[in-house]
């Protein structure tokens, strides 16, 4: 037992940290090249925007103060540019540990300055940064390694990816209790019927999505699919229930608004954190063995 | 070279006493607090999202936790689970002291125009969050006025409307051809 329990937090770490920081990283940059470009940085964060300084000194929680601290309007700009410079660090791999401390610290920070601003990636980019303050270092596809010539480590320990594997598995076992517990009405699946007609729904013209039948397995298949992963993944199912997940994100981004896409990309990031550095080979073995079959 | 320090003396002292190698010790010691440190990190997140998914007696549980929360490390899954049972926009609208009643416009969305949905790509779930949250609802509000240049001294009444269409259950669709009831338009806010 104690054996077991040593190599489960202490084992060999595989985890490919490469995609999970450079992912986490570009979906920031991303994020706050959006929001700099529109004006929606200015407009959520502003002295003068939606929560105006005077308001928020008596509103926000103590990482949201960092915005508040000089009365010049200019000093949320600063911010901005120290954010970007920190997340282009964690992307290339440069000070890597400093780079995802202070991406995550910043990134709270602006998030906390005004909650209007809170949705889903923005707690699954909030435990994932936090991770990568922890994970081995240096990586092998980092500055940090190819330039700066740290030595990769020697035997990396596992247990920052469990850390990172046990809040997904939160993440998808309370959505599905809630789901249960909530709307989700069990063996008619007309929830997706409702769905399929709201404004978030890209394809609400197409009347075959509402079948009952397709309403049914959708509801029901993806209730499964999340509902099961928190448990099977640690089986010898991991790798294609991380695959089949991985999908169904891919398809929420196509089926659904604009809103949900950085939501979904943040989500295949962390499921990364499942994955192992020799799981590509064995899918490509597996199309192999499949195309041999198949003559 | 300097004596050790008490700490190792006792390490070395503890270590003989468990008949331990020192370093077999030192390494017990790490992955222990390593091991506490994960547990104490999850257990706020699992116990505020038991207590809100199993709700009754549990229901406490979902209390506390805020320097994880403010670290945005004690997150909510439960809310992932939610739908909107209906298609909404929000419209505000001010009566000035002429008399003279003006819907606001968000010029900084506008301004985006066909790069909208691209630029302010999580408008949608910025909306819905302004949705349940009257104060921030009331803020946003005073920013309109501001960037539509009102001068708020001239503003008497202030009014924030929800434009909605509920879905029709699938029977009810049938029934009337169409799957949504007529737009409504109901008051969220006045002030």
């Amino acid at each position: 037992m104690q054996t077991r329990l040593n190599e489960f937090f202490f084992g060999p770490d595989k985890t490919p940290w490469t995609v999970i920081r450079v992912g986490g990283a570009l979906l920031i940059l991303a994020t706050l090249l959006l929001m700099g470009i529109s004006g929606n940085y200015e407009r959520l964060y502003g002295h003068y925007g939606m929560l105006p300084r005077r308001v928020a000194v008596d509103t926000v929680y103590w990482p949201g103060f960092l915005f508040l601290i000089k009365t010049d309007p200019a000093w949320i700009w600063r911010i901005y540019w120290v954010t970007v410079a920190a997340a282009f660090c964690l992307a290339i791999g440069l000070w890597t540990r400093v780079a995802a401390a202070l991406t995550f610290f910043l990134y709270v920070a602006m998030v906390q300055r005004n909650l209007i601003s809170f949705n889903g990636e923005t707690g699954i980019l909030a435990f994932a940064l936090f991770t990568l303050i922890f994970a081995p270092w240096p990586q092998r596809f980092s500055v940090d390694h190819l330039l700066l010539k740290k030595p990769l480590p020697h035997r990396p320990e596992i247990w920052a990816a469990r850390f990172l594997q046990f809040n997904v598995c939160m993440m998808y076992l309370f959505t599905t209790l809630a789901k249960f517990a909530g709307q989700w009405d069990l063996g008619t699946g007309e929830i997706w019927y409702h769905i399929t007609l709201s404004d978030w729904f890209r394809f609400s013209s197409i009347e075959w999505l509402r079948n009952p039948w397709v309403c049914l397995i959708a509801v029901h298949g993806s209730l499964l699919v999340e509902g099961s992963f928190a448990f099977l993944v640690w089986t010898g199912l991991r790798l294609p229930l991380v695959l089949l997940l991985m999908v169904l994100h891919a398809s929420i981004i196509v089926l659904f608004d604009n809103a949900l896409t950085f939501f979904n990309i943040a989500a295949m990031i962390v499921l990364c954190g499942f994955l192992e550095t020799g799981d590509l080979d064995r899918i490509r073995r597996f199309f192999e063995r499949s195309r041999d079959k198949s003559r | 070279m300097g004596s050790p320090g008490p700490i190792a003396m006792s390490l070395h002292a503890t270590a003989r006493w468990l008949g331990m190698e020192e370093n077999a010790l030192r390494e017990t010691i790490r992955k222990t607090a390593i091991v506490s440190i994960l547990i104490g990190l999850l257990i706020p997140p699992f116990l505020l999202n038991l207590g809100v998914a199993i709700k009754g007696r549990l229901s406490y549980l979902s209390q506390g936790f805020s320097p994880f929360r403010e670290l945005l490390l004690c997150q909510q899954w439960t809310l992932f689970g939610y739908v909107v049972p209906f298609n909404f926009t929000i419209q505000f609208e001010v009566e000035l002291r002429d008399g003279r009643v003006v819907v606001l416009r968000d010029l900084v969305k506008e301004r985006a125009g066909k790069w909208q949905p691209v630029l302010f790509h999580n408008e949608r779930k910025t909306q819905l969050n302004l949705y349940a949250n009257r104060p921030a609802l009331r803020h946003y509000f005073e920013y309109l006025i501001w960037l539509n240049e009102i001068d708020p001294s001239q503003v008497v009444h202030r009014t924030i409307y929800l434009r909605y269409r509920d879905v029709l259950p699938r029977n009810k669709a049938t029934a009337a051809g169409t799957y949504f009831d007529p737009e409504s338009k109901y008051v969220l806010d006045q002030f």
